[in-house]
């Protein structure tokens, strides 16, 4: 055995010198040079960040009892506030309500490292999804549908410097648009709010349901800090993410009835 | 045998010195175009004799790169090619090995016609230039600078080392 070891390291000895001499060249390019070294660690980072991807899909199908536990209980809730409805007046509110209707999806892919970050769900045209509408969780906006295949569809995440969100803040209605600068995945970025208008630190921001993509009331996140801009008249806000995009699985994409006859309306209104 | 480690060990030190003192401080850019390096010094590990041991060629060239990187202020490139130059220096000798085998010790113009030794410099430097390039740039991005520095810098270090050659005939 150790006659066998020997012989092969006789055979191949030199090899051996020169990959161990091979690697302590590597050790002083990357710890000596800079440019090399920037380049050896952010390419380490980037792979790195791949196996970490994937790990994360591993877990996800280990915490699926977990997660089935949370969706059998959020059963329940919705059941619950399904009775309390019946029992309530319909209304103005319960025919706004019926406009929508939500197909649920499961999340297959998921970014939220990047600039444009995005999401392929399981649901395609055969489950009549199109391009341009909502995706909602149970805790927010999630994104907009930006290309569908037959099976399955691709979504414009919230945290994508491309995505906008007519948004309103709920105590005082004030109007403005939710727009990601791509800095950090937990912070969403607000403009277009007037500076006469008093919000403060902690107000809400919903959904505005102004567009035909989402409807109204929906929690996009709490004001975390604002600030005046002198140059353009209106708040910097920075908002923290009700939303927890890393940590996502299922998902309801919004699917608006009247789509159409708001389309087709708004369209003869331009052209007139 | 003693006058080949003494004049392999001359040829060590002066294309060294000439590499790290002179060579290296002479400018070839042209404007923007700076893809021309002369990079002699691998002739060292070139013309070592058929029979050193390769285990010492390999430590050779790793002290040797070493020694040219601290002057060139880029530890472990230099070495890095020098080792892979060292690793298939035997493997390039046995691919252009005349018929007959080698009945010389040391490959030089003395010993052999100019043809042989014109192919054996240009593969080895070859294999040196791109390694090196390739270490230096450190990512596959720079295609077009690695290829455009090994052409440029294989053309003027080839003519140097063949002018060395005929001038510095070996006939051991």
């Amino acid at each position: 055995m150790i006659q066998n070891i020997l012989a092969i390291f006789l055979k191949f000895g030199n090899t051996f010198l020169f990959v161990f001499l091979q690697l302590i060249c590597l050790y002083c390019i990357v710890n000596h040079n800079e440019t090399q070294s920037a380049i050896w660690f952010n390419s380490s980072s980037l792979f790195v960040g791949k196996l970490y991807e994937k790990y994360d899909n591993f877990i996800g199908f280990v915490d699926l009892r977990k997660e089935n536990e949370r969706l059998a209980n959020e059963n329940a809730e919705l059941r619950e506030s399904l009775l309390k409805r019946n029992y309530s007046v319909l209304g103005i509110d319960s025919l706004l309500a019926y406009e929508y209707e939500f197909i649920p999806a499961i999340i297959v892919n998921n970014s939220i490292n990047k600039i444009n970050n995005r999401l392929t769900l399981n649901r395609g045209s055969s489950s009549g999804i199109i391009k341009g509408m909502g995706v909602l969780s149970n805790d927010g906006v999630v994104g907009v549908v930006s290309s569908v295949g037959k099976h399955y569809c691709t979504v414009n995440s919230i945290l994508s410097i491309s995505t906008n969100v007519s948004a309103v803040e709920k105590r005082t209605n004030s109007l403005g648009v939710v727009n990601w600068d791509g800095s950090s995945p937990n912070k969403i970025q607000m403009n277009s709010v007037p500076q006469y208008i008093p919000i403060n630190i902690g107000d809400t921001i919903i959904t505005s349901g102004f567009s035909t993509v989402f409807p109204r009331g929906h929690i996009i996140g709490m004001i975390e800090e604002m600030e005046k801009n002198v140059r353009t008249g209106y708040y910097d806000i920075e908002l923290k993410l009700n939303n927890n995009l890393s940590q996502l699985q299922y998902v309801n994409i919004v699917r608006n009835k009247v789509f159409k006859e708001i389309q087709e309306l708004q369209k003869k209104a331009e052209s007139e | 045998m003693n006058s080949v480690i003494r004049n392999n060990i001359i040829r060590i030190l002066v294309l060294f010195f000439l590499q790290v003192l002179v060579l290296k401080g002479i400018d070839l850019s042209i404007g923007t175009f700076q893809y021309f390096h002369l990079l002699v010094y691998p002739m060292i590990i070139m013309l070592l004799p058929f029979s050193m041991p390769k285990t010492y060629i390999l430590l050779l060239a790793f002290v040797l790169g070493i020694c040219v990187d601290v002057f060139y202020d880029s530890l472990g490139i230099h070495a890095s090619s020098c080792l892979i130059l060292a690793y298939v220096r035997p493997l390039i000798l046995g691919l252009i090995e005349p018929r007959g085998g080698y009945t010389y010790d040391v490959p030089g113009l003395g010993n052999t016609e100019i043809t042989w030794i014109a192919t054996y410099v240009a593969l080895m430097l070859f294999v040196f230039l791109i390694s090196y390039f390739s270490i230096e740039a450190f990512s596959y991005v720079y295609f077009v600078r690695i290829i455009l520095s090994t052409i440029c810098s294989f053309i003027i270090s080839f003519l140097f080392i063949l002018v060395y050659q005929i001038i510095f005939r070996t006939t051991e």
